[in-house]
């Protein structure tokens, strides 16, 4: 009988890792599944074609979308929930609005990655942007400095927006 | 008394050893009834202890057997269930090779658009007229000489 309480507990304490590791999403994600494909809204997600080897840019995604009290808060806890025992970077409000933040996320000790959450709010439309790379928070101005020039270059012409 | 002549050649083969399983257990189930001649009252004692003990023996090894049917079951469920969180969990996600862009849900995969409008989402930062970029080179300075 201890033979199979043992076995039996090996094998929960087993399928308990097993499946602590299997779901690694951020709430944000939903926010971006959610807001990404709707009318009014651009989602961007860049592949090896534009990052490749030119930045240490390793994922990029963002959401232009329009804003209201509702989407503001929802996208405002979504953030809460991932940030965690992450970093706030930079957090700007007015009238209690989150106008503009950056947040660097709770890193996993194993990896050598970082994950950033950028946000502005500005005339009721609202740029969340996520940004995966590996390095350091000191380092996220100039390497999002790089990918911007990095556009213009390959272009070979100043972009007007 | 022809049933009771048969049961007592059934004793005497018993305590000679040469009883066969079938003849056996026609002594315990006679044995088990109430009607015994006093003489054989010592043989019922006798059967009813070995019933009594090879019941005991079946109880024991009962949960035994019910624990060995279906350790199996459970180890084959917990892999079924490892493998379904596996396979049917959202994946990582993985940097795909090809930039896409969904303007009012539409996909495009036009390079120049999707450089265009990611500029666009970088300048929005920096339009806020607190200046993130550096208000955060700021932050960030503070951060580290605290640390």
């Amino acid at each position: 009988m201890d033979t199979v309480k043992r076995m039996m507990l090996t094998m929960g304490f087993l399928l308990a890792c097993f499946s602590a590791g299997a779901q690694t999403n951020l709430n944000i994600g939903a926010i971006f599944d959610e807001y990404g494909k709707q009318k009014g809204s651009i989602l961007i997600e860049l592949g090896k074609d534009v990052l490749g080897n030119h930045t240490n840019i390793k994922r990029y995604k963002s959401l232009i979308m329009p804003s209201d009290t509702a989407t503001l808060r929802m996208t405002e806890e979504a953030m809460a929930r991932d940030i965690k025992d992450g970093r706030k970077l930079l957090e700007s409000r007015k009238d209690g609005t989150l106008e503009s933040a950056s947040y660097c996320l709770t890193k996993d000790k194993k990896s050598p990655e970082y994950e950033y959450l950028l946000f502005s709010n500005q005339s009721n439309r609202m740029t969340l942007i996520y940004v995966k790379g590996n390095f350091a928070p000191n380092r996220l101005e100039d390497e999002l400095y790089k990918l911007k020039n990095l556009f213009i270059k390959i272009n070979n012409k100043q972009i007007k927006l | 008394m022809e049933h009771n002549k048969y049961i007592r050649e059934l004793i005497d083969k018993y305590l000679e050893g040469a009883t066969s399983l079938k003849e056996e257990e026609t002594l315990r189930d006679y044995f088990q009834g109430e009607k015994i001649p006093e003489e054989w009252k010592v043989y019922q004692a006798m059967f009813r202890y070995f019933i009594d003990e090879r019941q005991k023996t079946e109880t024991k090894r009962r949960p035994l057997r019910s624990v060995r049917l279906w350790m199996p079951a459970v180890a084959a469920a917990c892999v079924a269930l490892f493998f379904g969180l596996k396979f049917l969990s959202p994946a990582p996600p993985r940097l795909s090779a090809r930039s896409l862009i969904y303007i009012d849900g539409k996909k495009y995969t036009d390079i120049e658009l999707i450089q265009t409008e990611t500029l666009r989402a970088l300048e929005n930062l920096s339009d806020n007229e607190d200046n993130v970029y550096s208000s955060q080179v700021e932050a960030l300075d503070l951060f580290f000489s605290n640390n």
